[in-house]
């Protein structure tokens, strides 16, 4: 989906519910795709953080969905323009964590809004951060 | 990879391979060499690795004497096989992927086979047709992310025999299961979910009642992974311990008590980009300290720490406890970018660099009452893939085996040619020099069964680079300087591997 269809569709359901249409201006929509989806069992859990300091601690909103094998798609809507960052968990046993071992490497399939290539450790907010801006934002995310 | 017709027509234009063999091979293992005819010395080490199938055998060769009737069993042995897809080369013999080979004893002959390991990595770039991740010494524009060791596993430094299977072992990720008969990739290794995905090292340690201890490195981590494992290989405990200078840790080695670790000044900054060979990531410190790590079996806490001064090493020999002082034997070398760049040069078929760094086997003491840690250089011309007997693991040796380099060796061609015994109590050693058109790989102790400590046989190959083709050698190992008691000939040459266990039927 690219933006110009966004703004299209965000003009049409403004039409539709009048009085319930957010201001372009003000508020942004992010979808994030994300592919594979190796299995369809558990729970494919998103985070999405606003800076630095709250990056992988405290959400700025978050979703889940029931797994469904290939790919699936998420939604923000109306966010403020920003920068942001998104991290997603495939939590396949339903302990609502990312089991690691002993070296913290994840042993369940996990992704994250990477900007450009990583060598080894956990993602960091400078490597996954990207600018919303009010045109809206699609974002492919590839689980490991 | 070369189909059968394009190896039949090409082997007829490569008459001088076959000349002389003993061999009974079977079609399908023919791989003729076509380029072997003229092999330069430069291109003496860099030869074995052209056009290295995907597999060997199997392959039947008669040895030329009857062997010994105690000695039965099968060598398996893993090294770096695949070095170019496409038109892209590996620079580093370290980067290949795996290739296990078994040679199986009869009472007169010996049956080869070889098979790729297939690692993830190995079967994405297969499928891809090309080398999608950088590797030890080679970096690969485009590079796919590294986000865990397991992207770039390509299982090619040693085995652990575990019954009817065979762990293929790298040393930064998984080991790879392979069944020991047919040299079949069986999956990925996992001991435990805590351990799914840890590194292990490609040289475990067996103590003489059977438990298995290793370790594992995470570059940048800051920590050690310890593994202490039944001898089925099921696991009894894995605990991390804080390491500084364990960047690159290759071996390690075993007391009664402890576990020693020997780790180098050799400290990995990355710049995030998965382009860049692993080894422009790492950076020697020649004025830093190695540390020496001494760890209690019992409760796997770091009991004593020694510092010495700046020295490289791979290999550790056997280790023991001499009353208050611990014994470490190990190959050192002065410094690690020179032994690099020797290795890059032989790989690519180049002249080695002429600051060809002066290797050393060595004792390190470490006193545990004073904290005092000693290096003294071994009285032995031998340089580097020291083995023991190992049923005295941990315990007192009085040979070390090695390989080294004789002056019969072509200056241009590198590698070693000599199989050196040092006896430690004597200090004398013996030698058996294989002159200048051999490369000689790992040669392992295997004990007569039932026998003395060091009664026993060395067992090996060695690559015959003019003529491109590797022969299995078995010696007395109390009279190593007679030469071999028994060689079979293959009809091929193979990728100049690393290291081997013996298992005995």
């Amino acid at each position: 989906m690219n933006a110009k269809m966004l703004s299209s569709r965000r003009t049409l359901i403004c039409s539709l519910l009048a009085g319930a249409c957010i201001h372009a201006a003000q508020a942004a929509d992010l979808t994030v795709r994300l592919s594979p989806i190796t299995s369809s069992q558990g729970k494919v859990m998103l985070a999405l953080y606003d800076s630095e300091a709250s990056f992988r601690k405290t959400a700025a909103a978050m979703q889940q969905a029931d797994a469904m094998e290939g790919e699936m798609t998420f939604t923000f809507n109306g966010l403020e323009p920003g920068e942001y960052a998104v991290t997603v968990m495939h939590d396949l046993n339903g302990n609502t964590e990312l089991d690691a071992n002993l070296l913290g490497i994840p042993r369940e399939p996990w992704g994250a809004s990477l900007q450009g290539k990583r060598v080894f450790g956990a993602p960091s907010w400078n490597k996954t951060r990207f600018t919303l801006t009010d045109a809206g934002f699609s974002l492919d995310i590839t689980m490991r | 990879m070369l189909d059968a017709k394009t190896r039949l027509t090409r082997r007829a234009f490569c008459q001088s391979a076959l000349a002389g063999s003993l061999a009974l091979a079977s079609p399908r293992a023919i791989s003729a060499r076509p380029s072997c005819a003229q092999s330069r010395p430069e291109h003496a080490f860099a030869s074995s690795f052209r056009d290295v199938p995907n597999s060997f055998g199997p392959t039947e060769v008669r040895f030329d004497k009857p062997l010994p009737e105690a000695l039965t069993g099968t060598l398996y042995r893993n090294g770096p096989a695949r070095m170019q897809r496409g038109d892209t080369r590996y620079n580093h013999w370290f980067d290949g992927d795996g290739m296990v080979h078994a040679f199986a004893l009869t009472s007169r002959s010996v049956i080869h086979r070889a098979k790729m390991v297939a690692t993830a990595r190995t079967v994405a770039e297969a499928e891809a047709g090309e080398f999608l991740w950088s590797g030890f010494g080679t970096g690969i524009e485009g590079s796919r992310d590294v986000l865990s060791p397991d992207d770039l596993n390509v299982a090619n430094i040693s085995v652990l025999p575990l019954g009817d299977e065979l762990l293929a072992l790298w040393e930064a990720g998984s080991p790879y299961r392979m069944h020991a008969e047919t040299l079949e990739t069986l999956g990925r290794n996992v001991f435990s979910r805590d351990t799914d995905g840890l590194p292990f090292s490609a040289h475990p340690r067996i103590d003489p009642a059977g438990r298995i201890w290793n370790f594992g490195y995470m570059s940048g981590s800051g920590k050690l992974v310890l593994y202490d494992l039944e001898t089925d290989g099921r696991l009894r405990r894995a605990q991390l311990v804080d390491a500084r200078n364990a960047d690159m840790v290759h071996d390690f080695a075993i007391t009664e008590r402890y576990l020693v670790f020997v780790l180098l000044p050799l400290h990995f900054h990355s710049d995030g980009n998965p382009d860049n060979a692993f080894i422009d990531s790492l950076h020697w410190d020649a004025k830093g300290t190695v540390d020496a790590l001494v760890i209690d079996k019992q409760n796997l806490d770091v009991v004593r720490r020694f510092e010495l001064p700046a020295f490289f090493a791979f290999h550790l020999g056997n280790a023991w406890e001499d009353g208050d002082t611990l014994r470490v034997e190990i190959a050192t070398a002065p410094d690690f970018h020179p032994l690099m760049a020797e290795i890059t040069a032989a790989t690519r078929g180049e002249r080695i660099p002429t600051s060809a760094s002066q290797s050393q086997l060595a004792e390190i003491t470490l006193n545990m009452r004073s904290g005092v840690a000693d290096i003294a250089a071994l009285p032995t011309r031998g340089i580097d893939f020291p083995r023991f007997d190992q049923r005295y693991t941990g315990q007192r040796t009085e040979r070390l085996y090695t390989l080294g380099r004789s002056d019969a060796a072509h200056e241009a061609a590198y590698g070693f040619n000599a199989v050196h015994a040092f006896n430690r109590a004597s200090g004398d050693e013996t030698v058996f020099d294989y002159g200048a058109d051999s490369l000689a790989e790992e040669h392992l102790f295997v004990p007569a069964p039932a026998g003395r400590a060091n009664t026993g046989w060395l067992i090996g190959t060695r690559y015959n680079w003019r003529e491109c083709r590797t022969t299995l050698s078995v010696f007395d190992a109390e009279h190593v300087a007679d030469g071999p008691i028994a060689q079979a000939h293959l009809p091929y040459g193979l990728p100049m591997g690393l290291h081997g266990q013996f298992v005995a039927r």
